[in-house]
């Protein structure tokens, strides 16, 4: 069984071309959607970023399908015995590298993640940037990227916050002395949530209140607009609400000081 | 002149408003026409638009003066006072405006026009300080009364809700008596959300699709220069106004109507951003040779020349929430803007004017405010960024 073509100086040229000619799309398909998507509103800014991954599957696919019909005579069995050696041989060398490649491509149709999304990975918190075949990228609010290699998705929790939508929920924590009105409470951090620029108006708004050891603990539960600005509007919620709960006269007890006040 | 004396406006229930679209054939066709043009040999058309200038500020204000709403006060009236009742079982009509639909205007004419009692907004610091004695107002409910805007009675703000809320309240209860109440149709969208109490049953100028578009758009010419005025297409000599029949309005009115949702107020403005003449003729004074005999030509930009504004993506954070706040309030005084939003004075200052600069806001009477030719592309910007819009 005569395994490789006849290799001369040609079919290798051809085939660097093809390799070439593959990296030149994927380089451009990486530049050109961002900048394209970019341009666009929200929602088809996300879809237009989630194509990148799979355009440059497909790419990769069809040149190596390509550089093997030029380099393997491309008869069944040459396929599998081609295929089979190069397992092997990868399985031992570069295992959690290929594990990685394959967890890759099984992200492309699982979408644990996807390019916007705002995920948490081993503590790590932050949005998608890019999703490349063998880890993705995430920028943390603190603007430092991370790299992680798609092998978590056998292994580790991966929480994501929005999903693939633009709704991510927030929340803001309020501990209140446990002498106050509730509904004066409940009205005033409703109206704090509401009037917030950064509130996703169609989405609810919920205020979640338990006793806890020194304080009532409330905490308001809503969306912004854009899941990028979820820290100002965390930032908004806490100050905003603290200034309308002052204006009520309701009393923040210190932490672990359960009779701070009155001394009840 | 018949069509002239028609009123044009008429006010419907909300969920009776229909905007107009520009129709899909005249959009493929003007797409194909524009690729024709770039291709065909160049002739020699009979005005070509490089001899063409635009109209002069004063020529413009003849041909296309703005309006003074005579006609939506006419309609109003006689709906004011069907639909408001009596004293023994008063009742309130909403009026609801889009942005550049000259609301407030219109009912503050409305109610001098009828005599009833125009009840100023709050100061924005009786609201922020929810003095309750703005409302004193509504305790003589005898005469009718008429407030602007809805919009002016509350601001986005922890305390800032609390006399529209004391206001519907008195206004669901009837304590207040008959009246009519102005809305933008953004604050109502945004109200209706934050409060969930009845709102008065509300009415809404129709649209004007193209055909009335375009007979307004020749009122106003009409009106402006005292003689009827032929606007022709620049690049091809083809009539945009009139039009040459009742039934049909020429592409360009069709595409006006459509993206400016057929707000009269947002259309002119554009119109009159489109309007051309040969050089050295004075619009509304002379007659040029190739010109109808029994009027006046006035020549017009081709509707695919006619730009979509972009919005400036790259004003940082506090951009889509300035335009939003501004559209929410129907305006804010700049000091009020940078007091509400919960960016520093010196961000928000910043981009009110990189803004300001790149012609998207403008100050009227005090407050700033969305350009009205820039309304279409900024509602869209905002409506693709998910943030909530009116309801038209």
């Amino acid at each position: 069984m005569e395994l490789f073509q006849q290799l001369n100086q040609a079919a290798i040229i051809r085939g660097a071309l093809v390799a070439g000619l593959a990296l030149v799309l994927i380089g451009l398909s990486q530049k050109v959607i961002p900048l394209i998507a970019d341009r666009l509103s929200g929602r088809q800014r996300l879809y237009a970023l989630a194509t990148v991954p799979l355009i440059r599957l497909v790419i990769i696919l069809a040149a190596l399908w390509m550089i093997i019909s030029i380099l393997v005579d491309p008869t069944t069995e040459n396929i599998f015995a081609l295929l089979g050696a190069l397992g092997l041989a990868l399985g031992f060398a570069f295992k959690d590298y290929v594990g990685s490649l394959i967890a890759g491509i099984v992200t492309l149709y699982e979408l644990p993640y996807r390019i916007g999304d705002w995920v948490s990975v081993e503590g790590v918190y932050g949005e998608v940037k890019s999703i490349g075949m063998r880890a993705f990228e995430i920028l943390t609010p603190d603007d430092t990227v991370v790299v992680i290699p798609h092998l978590k998705l056998w292994g580790e929790k991966i929480f994501n916050a929005n999903d693939g939508s633009r709704h991510l929920q927030c929340a803001a924590k309020f501990y209140l002395h446990p002498e106050h009105d509730p509904r004066q409470v409940i009205q005033a951090l409703e109206d704090t949530a509401m009037t917030s620029v950064y509130l996703q108006i169609s989405k609810p708004v919920t205020i979640v209140a338990s006793e806890g050891l020194w304080a009532t603990e409330y905490r308001v539960k809503a969306y912004p607009v854009e899941p990028r600005d979820q820290f100002r509007f965390t930032t908004d919620l806490t100050l905003r609400g603290k200034q309308a709960l002052m204006a009520l006269g309701v009393r923040f007890p210190a932490p672990g000081a359960p009779d701070s006040g009155d001394g009840a | 002149m018949n069509r002239k004396k028609q009123n044009l406006w008429e006010y419907v229930p909300l969920a009776d408003y229909a905007v107009p679209q520009a129709t899909i054939s005249r959009t493929i066709k003007s797409g194909i026409k524009d690729i024709w043009q770039r291709f065909r040999r160049p002739d020699t058309p009979r005005h070509p638009a490089h001899d063409l200038e635009y109209l002069p500020a004063s020529d413009v204000e003849k041909v296309a003066p703005p309006s003074h709403w005579s006609g939506a006060v006419r309609a109003l009236e006689i709906l004011a006072k069907n639909k408001t009742g009596s004293a023994e079982a008063p009742s309130v009509m909403m009026v609801t405006g889009l942005p550049g639909s000259g609301n407030a205007q219109i009912l503050s004419r409305l109610a001098k026009s009828l005599g009833w009692r125009l009840i100023p907004a709050p100061d924005p610091q009786q609201i922020l300080t929810q003095d309750l004695a703005w409302l004193d107002w509504t305790k003589s409910a005898e005469t009718p009364w008429v407030l602007c805007d809805l919009g002016k009675t509350y601001l986005r703000h922890v305390r800032g809700l609390t006399l529209v809320r004391q206001l519907l309240a008195r206004i669901n209860s009837k304590a207040a008596g008959p009246g009519v109440i102005g809305c933008d149709s953004w604050s109502l969208a945004y109200l209706r959300r934050v409060l969930p109490v009845p709102f008065p049953g509300a009415v809404v100028a129709q649209a004007f699709d193209d055909l009335s578009l375009g007979r307004w758009l020749s009122q106003r010419a009409h009106d402006g220069c005292g003689r009827q005025i032929h606007f022709h297409q620049a690049d091809n000599g083809e009539t945009v106004l009139p039009a040459d029949a009742d039934t049909k309005a020429s592409a360009f009115v069709n595409h006006l109507a459509a993206r400016s949702f057929g707000i009269p107020g947002i259309a002119l403005e554009i119109w009159r951003r489109a309007l051309k003449r040969k050089p050295d003729k004075t619009a509304g004074d002379q007659t040029s040779e190739t010109e109808p005999t029994n009027g006046i030509s006035i020549w017009v930009e081709p509707w695919e020349k006619i730009p979509w504004l972009v919005v400036p993506l790259d004003l940082g954070p506090a951009s889509p929430v300035l335009m939003h706040s501004l559209l929410l309030h129907n305006g804010l005084p700049w000091n009020l803007a940078v007091d509400l939003l919960p960016f520093s004075a010196t961000e928000t200052d910043r981009t009110i004017l990189a803004l300001t600069d790149a012609g998207v806001l403008q100050t009227r009477h005090g407050e700033l405010k969305i350009s009205t030719r820039w309304y279409p592309s900024v509602k869209a910007y905002l409506n693709g960024e998910g943030y909530l819009t009116d309801q038209f």
